[in-house]
């Protein structure tokens, strides 16, 4: 951490508050610690933050676990080769079981919050409906979920983006313009913002209303203690209670632990590592669960790509990333029918641009030649509401750390090739002179013409077209049915009645748009449930 | 080759054992002859030796060649991009200056 502010926007970290705040860097312990609290939260992400916030603010102790280590403004330098190894799952390189997806999750405090690119969605009507009528999630109606995302919004400065979006994003709006299809503006969590364009390896002015300026200096400041570079291991249980959380400090660079055993004890626990940490600890907890459901059902938004070169300057690396969206080919079909996909233009910054290119050799360096003009979309699809779409299954390592099984199936794939079709046919209508569906060894063509019938031939197949995702979800689903889910639909584990999940893991599907306001407003919700409950103990 | 060390040090260790494991297999010369069809070390193969074991592996049916080829193409990739050095070639100016 440096301590200097360096352009005088306000960063809580380097406030004169910092001082009174428990914060512990378990990577300088040198000797075995325990720790008491009356909530044990594990993970420090947009669920674990949402949590602490409001629990602390009920007057409970609240203790924070996180694998990551603390990182804030002064430290946040733009740079995708420090940022990657400091701020992601491994080094931003997580994989699926067979290495076909590449997988972006934060680990840092804030998690992923800190890392996103700000795009905010409440969840999608028709994913509610789709609960209602096949989880029996029957209380979570846009009614009663309404008042829970605005009051997130409200808190996170969730608004819409008024500023022009950058030349990557105009050309997604502009095509779809000429294609007579929907594309409007994408709200987002910022308050400030510079417009630079460098969400994803941390917000250099705090003008993202992350976990890490927002819920988590909050619950600090009521008291609560946050230990960063630990990682849970596993929950320990007598009877029908967690008694603790076994954790194990990290090095600092985050690739091994130290050997240094934390205990963390507590009346209550949530996990919130994430779906795919959840599931893993629950897994490593060898917790009762007769049906092996932990970790099934676990997705991830499959994404693929599609790279156009603009006759115009784009400079994608420089403005907000995904100002701009169309939900076409979600809305336009049946949510349980052929998978749909949402679209959206991410940032391009060199190693995440050049690692995404299908191309290597000499084709690979013409390529990145043309990188000023580069214009991406990429088609996020909508899985989990089909029977042909179970998702993937979060595993455990010999190591015990957790890996996701995702198979790509054929239901997958028919949406993939129409999706690289019609990110195709956007781009040349937004003018490109070229365009680059990401799968094989490259192929670039000049109309659109050809490339829909050369996509037509494509031999889709894993780890031959590139899939990437940015957002996990479910591996330990909310439901009333315990043959069907993990927890209740307070977020209590069935089988447990002291242990909470409060993170993306609890959807029973994808959300079909980008899940961050999703878990915050679910996490309010459970953790203001969750306080009303334990209050009156704790005030004892 | 040091910021390609950076980048494998970075991984969690799970990831660093497969890597290990890939290269010590490939290695191996009864491997190193079937898989990548080079009958002397790899630190003597002509570029075009390795080209032509690259197109397989990242041609082959087996996914397992394919995700090695892949972890190759990010790896590298990832270590060269990373550098300011690399970034005039491809016109970024670097991230903004912002005191």
């Amino acid at each position: 951490m440096t301590t200097s502010t360096p352009i005088g926007f306000a960063d809580p970290w380097t406030s004169s508050a910092r001082a009174g705040w428990n914060v512990v860097d378990a990577s300088t312990l040198n000797e075995d610690r325990t720790y008491e609290a009356d909530v044990v939260i594990v993970g420090s992400g947009a669920g674990g933050g949402t949590a602490a916030e409001i629990l602390a603010d009920a007057g409970l102790r609240v203790l924070l676990v996180e694998e990551g280590p603390l990182k804030s403004s002064g430290d946040f330098r733009m740079r995708e080769a420090e940022a990657y190894p400091q701020l992601y799952q491994d080094s931003a390189a997580r994989k699926t079981r067979d290495k076909a997806i590449n997988i972006l999750q934060g680990r840092c405090v804030g998690g992923g919050t800190t890392v996103n690119w700000t795009s905010s969605f409440r969840t999608p009507a028709s994913t509610l409906a789709y609960w209602q009528r096949h989880y029996g999630l029957s209380t979570l109606t846009e009614a009663v979920l309404a008042p829970w995302f605005a009051r997130m919004e409200s808190r996170l400065a969730i608004a819409p983006w008024e500023v022009a979006p950058n030349a990557n994003n105009e050309a997604l709006a502009r095509g779809a313009r000429q294609l007579g299809i929907a594309a409007p503006a994408i709200r987002r969590n910022v308050k400030g913002c510079w417009n630079l364009g460098y969400c994803g390896m941390g917000c250099p002015t705090n003008a993202k209303q992350s976990m890490l300026v927002t819920t988590i200096p909050a619950a600090l400041a009521k008291g609560a203690t946050l230990v960063t570079r630990v990682r849970a291991e596993r929950f320990v249980t007598r009877g029908d209670r967690v008694v603790a959380l076994d954790a194990r400090a990290m090095n600092a660079a985050g690739t091994a632990t130290t050997g240094r055993r934390v205990t963390l004890r507590g009346s209550t626990f949530i996990s919130a590592a994430g779906a795919i940490g959840t599931p893993g600890l629950l897994l490593r907890s060898h917790l009762p669960d007769p049906l092996a459901l932990t970790g099934r059902r676990t997705f991830l938004h499959p994404s693929v790509v599609s790279a156009a070169v603009m006759p115009e300057v784009v400079d994608g690396f420089a403005g907000a990333p995904q100002t701009i969206y169309s939900d076409h080919f979600l809305d336009t079909q049946p949510v349980d029918g052929p998978i749909g996909y949402k679209l959206e233009a991410p940032p391009l910054h060199p190693i995440l641009t050049a690692i995404t290119l299908a191309e290597d050799g000499e084709a690979h360096a013409a390529s990145m030649r043309q990188f000023r003009h580069l214009q991406v979309v990429i088609a996020l699809l909508r899985d989990g509401f089909h029977a042909d779409s179970p998702g993937g299954t979060v595993v455990l390592r010999d190591d015990g750390t957790p890996v996701l099984d995702y198979p790509l199936t054929p239901y997958v794939w028919d949406g993939v090739r129409r999706a690289l079709v019609a990110m195709a046919e956007i781009q040349f209508a937004a003018g490109a002179r070229s365009v680059r569906p990401i799968h094989g060894t490259g192929h670039e063509f000049t109309n659109f013409a050809q490339a829909r019938k050369a996509i037509a031939d494509f031999d889709l197949a894993p780890l031959v077209t590139r899939v990437v995702s940015a957002h996990v979800m479910g591996g330990a689903p909310m439901g009333t049915d315990p043959r069907r889910s993990v927890v209740d639909l307070d977020g209590r584990h069935h089988h447990l009645r002291n242990l909470h999940v409060m993170d993306g893991s609890l959807f029973p599907t994808s959300i079909g748009a980008n899940p961050q306001l999703s878990i915050y407003a679910m996490a309010a919700r459970l953790a203001t449930g969750l306080a009303a409950q334990l209050k009156p103990t704790a005030a004892s | 080759m040091a910021a390609l060390g950076v980048a494998i040090s970075g991984l969690p260790a799970a990831a660093q054992a497969e890597l290990a494991q890939l290269f010590a297999l490939l290695s191996l010369p009864p491997i190193r002859l079937a898989v990548a069809r080079l009958d002397a070390p790899w630190a003597q193969a002509a570029p075009a030796q390795v080209r032509a074991c690259l197109d397989r592996f990242r041609d082959s049916p087996l996914i397992l060649l394919r995700a090695a080829y892949g972890a190759l193409h990010q790896l590298t990739f990832a270590a060269w991009y990373g550098n300011p050095r690399a970034w005039p070639a491809i016109g970024y100016p670097g991230p903004p200056v912002l005191a």
